[in-house]
């Protein structure tokens, strides 16, 4: 029988895993943010996902695009976290229960 | 803590080969090629030849926060197919992609298929057989297919960025295996790049860039300085995941006219930026505006870079009227610490 000892390419993770917070029942009476890059069509498909959503969930309260920063072409890394930052400061600010932050077509 | 192992077997060598190949492909290690497989030994042996500490950090990789030491490291360009003395570019160019301002974690999880491209620098080039002349972005090179290689692998093993999981790259790119050559400083009648950003000419370096495509500028159109650099800008046209930057690789036929029609680089990065110029109608309206937000659109035209800086200009490759264009900004350059 031949045998080899191999070594794992993976390493250490740097950081401790989290769970991730406890996910929502129902979107009935929340409120949701909506969070846009500036790209790829946000300001076409939002005011359709939020239509939606309203007529899924008419108590729903949905903060628009618009109230939270937007700008394209973010990629500045330091610019990106200082983003990140502020809109996160925002959506306590609106008392959001969850936010959209990822769509495009 | 040294790296996770396990012990594989077989009735004959034969076997065992393809075992441990089969092994890392289960275990979403390879980018589907085979592997050579890491044992300590070996990665005793390399990161011996990489002249630093086995627990040191060089990078913490994202999106999984991997710690990228010497020791896992070695462990990739080990499967990769490197050899040793390969160690220090890897580790350069690790650092260099690690640098808080080049934007990694978008680059390991987008739609987009942007990657790496390493350009190398230096009296290493000779050292180590990378190829910067003749076929030097294409295979044949053991140095250029496995340094690059041994990235991508770092990537994917320790940053996480497995393709369909982490990775949501919709077509993701053939320049993801490897996409690595060094600049053809011998027939650069210019200053070399690392030089041009800050380094000595007897310096090693190696170069990343945010890439996004390749493009080689055919036929050696135009008739003199102007026309030729025309002819190059038309086919520069504006996209998305190329952080910022353009990047003309020129052939060295190319390189020795501009230079005997009297032009210096800053003349052809300022050229490139006035041609590579496109009307507004030819683009959605969404994406003027974007390029307006950007800087690059005069409200006539929409401009490839927003400034003659933007454009890098190198001399690679061999003899022929062929150039290369790619989508490619965010430098970082990195000293290549020989053991």
């Amino acid at each position: 029988m031949e045998t080899l000892h191999v070594v794992s390419p993976e390493g250490l993770e740097a950081v401790k895993h989290m769970d991730a917070a406890p996910r929502l029942d129902s979107l009935e009476g929340k409120t949701i943010g909506e969070i846009w890059n500036g790209v790829f069509k946000g300001d076409v498909t939002f005011p359709i996902i939020r239509a939606l959503l309203k007529e899924k969930y008419p108590g729903i309260r949905i903060i628009p695009y618009t109230e939270f920063p937007h700008a394209p072409g973010t990629d500045n890394p330091a610019r990106q976290r200082e983003l990140a930052r502020e809109i996160a400061a925002r959506v306590r600010e609106k008392g959001c229960h969850a936010v959209i932050s990822g769509n495009g077509a | 803590m040294p790296p996770a192992h396990v012990v594989l077997e077989a009735d004959s060598v034969e076997q065992l080969l393809s075992r441990a190949y089969e092994h890392a492909y289960e275990n979403g290690w390879t980018d589907g090629l085979p592997i050579i497989p890491a044992t300590a030994a070996g990665v005793q042996e390399f990161v011996a030849a990489s002249g630093r500490a086995r627990e040191e950090i060089i990078g913490i990789l994202p999106p999984r926060k991997g710690e990228a030491t010497v020791e896992v490291i070695a462990v990739n360009a080990i499967m990769a197919g490197c050899r040793p003395e390969y160690m220090p570019v890897i580790l350069a160019a690790i650092e260099g992609l690690s640098d808080p301002n080049f934007s990694l974690e978008l680059m390991q999880v987008t739609t987009n298929p942007m990657c790496p491209l390493l350009v190398i620098n230096g009296p290493v080039r000779k050292r180590l057989d990378i190829n910067s002349g003749i076929g030097c972005l294409g295979p044949g090179w053991r140095a250029n297919a496995t340094i690059g290689r041994a990235v991508r692998l770092i990537l994917n093993n320790v940053g996480g960025a497995l393709p369909g999981v982490y990775s949501k790259s919709s077509f993701s790119s053939p320049l993801r295996y490897s996409y690595v050559c060094g600049e053809n400083e011998e027939d650069n009648p210019w200053t070399p790049l690392h030089v041009e950003r800050g380094f000595k000419y007897e310096e090693s370096t190696v170069t990343v860039f945010r890439a996004a495509n390749y493009h080689n500028i055919s036929g050696g159109e135009g008739q003199g300085a102007d026309e030729i650099i025309r002819h190059i800008a038309s086919q520069m046209p504006p996209m998305f995941g190329a952080g910022d930057g353009a990047m003309l690789m020129l052939g060295v036929n190319h390189a020795r006219s501009l230079y005997e029609g009297g032009l210096t680089k800053r003349d052809i990065q300022e050229r490139l930026w006035k041609f590579a110029r496109l009307p507004v109608s030819y683009f959605a309206e969404s994406f003027v505006e974007m390029e307006r937000h950007a800087g690059r659109c005069d409200g006539k035209t929409v401009w490839r870079c927003s400034s003659p800086d933007e454009f890098h200009v190198l001399v690679c490759g061999g003899p022929g009227p062929q150039d290369v264009y790619i989508g490619a900004g965010m430098p970082q350059t990195r000293t290549i610490r020989e053991a």
